[in-house]
């Protein structure tokens, strides 16, 4: 096969349109082939992420779940976890169209009286090395704790941008970071991450506190209809 | 013999960063520190290795009215399909320090540049080996970068804190300004060792042949 000498418009148009078309059967291809095990991936990510920021439970928070819609139009999962039979936090799957590129899916674990007691970003693409910081939980390694060996594994290491919501009420117009008059920890240069992350820990707090009774009755009667 | 100097051409000679000038965008801008670097680097080499290969393939059957749109399909197609197989497959830490990268390597000018340069006039042996050539040499550049300005700003190298009390207050370095002007004393390491060796054969330094704008084809689309 030789089109190399081609130079008839028609024709080249024509080449290039098969040309894109065998390349976007492939990409649809290979979309189609990995849809499975990515989501997979992202399940057992976030499983990961809640049983690091929950409290200490013994039921399975994952398959205790309530479903709310929020006020603007969000799916917000809340997963129950249960110690003993008694209700001792709630991990809500929330995510933020607010994201410097695209989403921003994060797990918040709430008390059962609403406040937010920890923050972990499961998903996000945002810039390596701004947005990112704000996401991403990492221990700081040091020179000196890289040989002694020192908490090696600890279970969630701290971000001063997401603990800074652990333990406080959500003030009534909801948190704002501190360059637009409220108090939350923001970072110049990822000004646009730290507004996605107040807004998935408004939203999640917001709809726990709209819906509470159903929710909390919801994981209650999903913990007994297993039993 | 000159397969390997298609290889070693990319790491000094010919360097993606520092002579051709290309993929400055990406190198710029995600160079805030050493791992990141590294991290777009070994992406960056991957996909050109393979679109090399498979530009120098295809280059007896693409038009060569057409050839550089189809070979941004080429290229978009093959970092499209790459990056959901890593998701998929890679282990999740290789594919969260990579992950990240993949997409932006599809406008990065060094593939392209690299596909109309060399690709499309040798064989596949040859354009392999200058993708991997290229891909090191950008990967060493971005390293080195990205440590200079992680160190800097942190005090840190590839996220290690090596001087703990290091104030984090100095942005200049991890910001966009602060690139530029490290690239700059980059550039004029580089162009100081180049002009002194010349100087020493008592010769004066020209840069590489075929590195000027007069021998790219890329605007003479029409005429031929």
């Amino acid at each position: 096969m030789n089109f190399t000498k081609i130079s008839n418009i028609w024709l080249l148009g024509l080449f290039l349109a098969v040309f894109c078309g065998i390349s976007g059967v492939a990409m649809a291809f290979f979309a189609v082939k990995t849809a499975e095990p990515i989501r997979l991936k992202k399940q057992a990510n976030i499983q990961k992420s809640m049983a690091a920021i929950l409290p200490e439970f013994d039921n399975i928070p994952v398959e205790n779940t309530v479903i709310v819609k929020s006020g603007d139009g969000f799916e917000l999962k809340f997963h129950g976890a249960f110690l003993k039979g008694k209700l001792v936090g709630l991990a809500v799957e929330t995510s933020s169209k607010m994201g410097y590129s695209g989403e921003v899916a994060g797990v918040v674990s709430l008390t059962p009286e609403g406040l937010v007691r920890s923050i972990a970003v499961t998903g996000h693409s945002e810039t390596p090395g701004l947005g990112s910081v704000i996401c991403d939980r990492k221990a700081e390694k040091t020179i000196f704790n890289l040989f002694d060996g020192s908490k090696k594994d600890e279970k969630l290491p701290p971000n001063r941008f997401l603990d800074w919501y652990g333990g406080k009420a959500m003030p009534s117009e909801g948190w704002k970071i501190t360059k637009d008059g409220g108090e939350a920890e923001y970072m110049t240069g990822a000004t646009i991450t730290c507004r996605a992350v107040a807004d998935l820990a408004n939203r999640a707090v917001r709809t726990f506190n709209a819906d509470r009774q159903r929710i909390i009755d919801g994981v209650h009667s999903n913990e007994e209809g297993k039993k | 013999m000159s397969l390997f100097k298609d290889f070693s051409k990319g790491v000094w000679k010919e360097n993606p960063v520092l002579v051709l000038l290309l993929g400055t965008c990406p190198t710029l801008a995600v160079t805030s520190n050493a791992v990141n670097g590294l991290g777009m680097g070994v992406a960056t080499a991957c996909v050109l290795v393979a679109s090399n290969a498979a530009i120098s393939l295809l280059k007896n059957v693409v038009p060569a009215k057409i050839r550089i749109p189809c070979y941004i399909v080429i290229i978009a197609g093959l970092v499209s399909a790459v990056d959901p197989c890593m998701e998929a497959y890679a282990p999740s830490t290789v594919y969260n320090a990579l992950g990240i990268f993949i997409p932006l390597i599809a406008v990065n000018c060094i593939v392209l540049g690299r596909a109309e340069a060399f690709a499309s006039k040798h064989t596949v042996v040859r354009s392999i080996a200058d993708g991997l050539g290229m891909g090191l040499g950008f990967t060493l550049i971005l390293v080195m970068l990205g440590g200079v300005r992680e160190f800097l700003t942190n005090g840190s190298l590839f996220e290690i804190k090596i001087i703990t009390a290091w104030s984090t207050d100095f942005l200049l370095p991890a910001s966009a300004p602060g690139a530029f002007i490290i690239m700059g004393c980059f550039l004029a390491v580089k162009n100081f060792f180049n002009i002194r060796r010349s100087a020493r054969q008592g010769k004066i330094y020209i840069p590489p042949q075929g590195l000027s704008c007069r021998s790219c084809r890329l605007c003479k689309l029409g005429d031929d």
